[in-house]
């Protein structure tokens, strides 16, 4: 398991126009380049310590933030990600934040320390 | 412990010091005009319009701001418990924050000459401060100076927290972080007028199941976390604000902790103001300690 791996991926897509592009046209490529291109990079070195679980990069390629939630994924973390990843399918941010909270609701609060 | 100051030199002041939310919704929601703001956004706005003019009667000559990154600078690779800017110009918000906010990308004046002077103190005090000479600020940084500064013409010190990467530091020690940098203050060998403003929350969740509820997360928490402050009760709320408390009353609920390093900043002495602003979502607090200089 990487927590830390999800988080860095969902950190690192949230915070790149041009990778969330890529992961709300096609996530589960996005996942698979994401992990062959970045899941490494340390500025212009590399580290080997995380890789994803395949359940990781399951959720991952889904958009299962249900699943990521309850693994542990940071929170703030998922559903900064999870706004522009979804928004557009509900007619307002209420009726998002609702539905996500209520989808997360059984799985209570994770330990999402890395 | 700090040298003593020689008689005779220059000190600097603390002359103010400011503790509000920085909820970064606010600025599109004041965006409209006035009169088409509901009752509840107009008393949010008078309690900022009182911190402005806090600010502006202390006369300050340069903010000591204090804030904490939300995850866009810093990440769990490389996360400093706290950490202080020393830098001539500083940028302000990131991409995500203009596109869920709409907040404005802004440029606020720096100050790396006090903010070294301020590093250099704390360091000598045995607070080993994390520092940067390429910070920039998010929204806890930027929307009090919105609200309560809105010239952004005034130099600033960004001090940052860590409040949501666990495991953090104790309660205790952020508030004994704000003794500390107190300390270093009122010790600077420069003479201008120094307001402190610093933000943070009670009870509250973000991508949590309680996110976005219509009540407060913990009604009976944020009673208590504006009494603690109220009341200078740092022993109370040091015991009181665990880990695991904080995280009960909603998964961002740390952010209180910036409350009591300022409370350590006023010398652990009670605020002039405190009020916990019960709001449709959440319950927002604001403390003032006024009169110092």
């Amino acid at each position: 398991m990487s927590r830390y791996l999800v988080d860095k991926f969902l950190y690192r897509v949230d915070r790149d126009p041009a990778w969330l592009e890529r992961y709300m046209a096609d996530p589960a490529r996005c996942v698979a380049d994401w992990e062959a291109s970045e899941a490494h990079a340390l500025g212009p070195e590399t580290t080997s310590a995380h890789s994803f679980t395949d359940d990781e990069r399951t959720a991952l390629a889904a958009k299962d933030y249900v699943r990521l939630y309850a693994m542990g994924a940071h929170p703030f973390v998922l559903w900064t990600l999870m706004i522009p990843v979804f928004e557009r399918d509900f007619p307002s941010p209420r009726e998002l934040q609702a539905d996500y909270a209520n989808r997360i609701r059984p799985h209570g609060r994770p330990d999402f320390r890395t | 412990m700090l040298p003593p100051v020689a008689p005779g030199r220059a000190m600097a002041k603390v002359v103010c010091i400011l503790g509000m939310p920085h909820n970064p919704f606010h600025h599109r929601a004041t965006r409209p005009p006035r009169e088409r703001w509901t009752d509840d956004l107009r008393n949010m706005q008078d309690r900022f319009d009182a911190m402005r003019d806090r600010l502006r009667r202390a006369r300050p000559d340069a903010l000591v701001c204090i804030g904490n990154d939300h995850f866009h600078q810093f990440f769990m690779e490389n996360m400093p418990a706290f950490i202080i800017g020393k830098m001539d110009r500083y940028d302000g918000t990131f991409y995500n924050e203009v596109r869920e906010f709409d907040l404005p990308r802004v440029t606020i004046p720096g100050d790396a000459a006090l903010s070294n002077a301020i590093l250099d103190g704390l360091l000598g005090a045995n607070v080993d401060m994390a520092f940067s000479d390429e910070l920039k600020v998010d929204h806890s940084i930027v929307v009090p100076l919105l609200f309560s500064r809105p010239e952004l013409d005034l130099p600033i010190v960004p001090f940052m927290s860590n409040c949501v990467a666990p495991p953090l530091a104790t309660a205790a020690r952020f508030n004994a972080i704000g003794c500390a940098l107190r300390g270093v203050l009122d010790g600077l060998d420069d003479e201008r007028r120094i307001a402190v403003v610093g933000s943070g929350n009670l009870s509250l969740e973000v991508g949590g199941p309680l996110q976005f509820a219509p009540h407060p997360m913990d009604a009976a928490f944020d009673a208590q976390a504006v009494a603690w402050i109220a009341n200078a009760d740092v022993e109370g709320a040091a015991r009181e604000c665990t880990y695991e408390r904080l995280v009960s009353a909603g998964n961002v609920s740390h952010g209180y902790l910036n409350y009591l390093l300022l409370l350590g900043v006023a010398n652990d002495r009670r605020p002039t103001y405190a009020e916990g602003l019960r709001r449709k979502g959440s319950t927002q607090a604001y403390f003032a300690w006024e009169d110092l200089g």
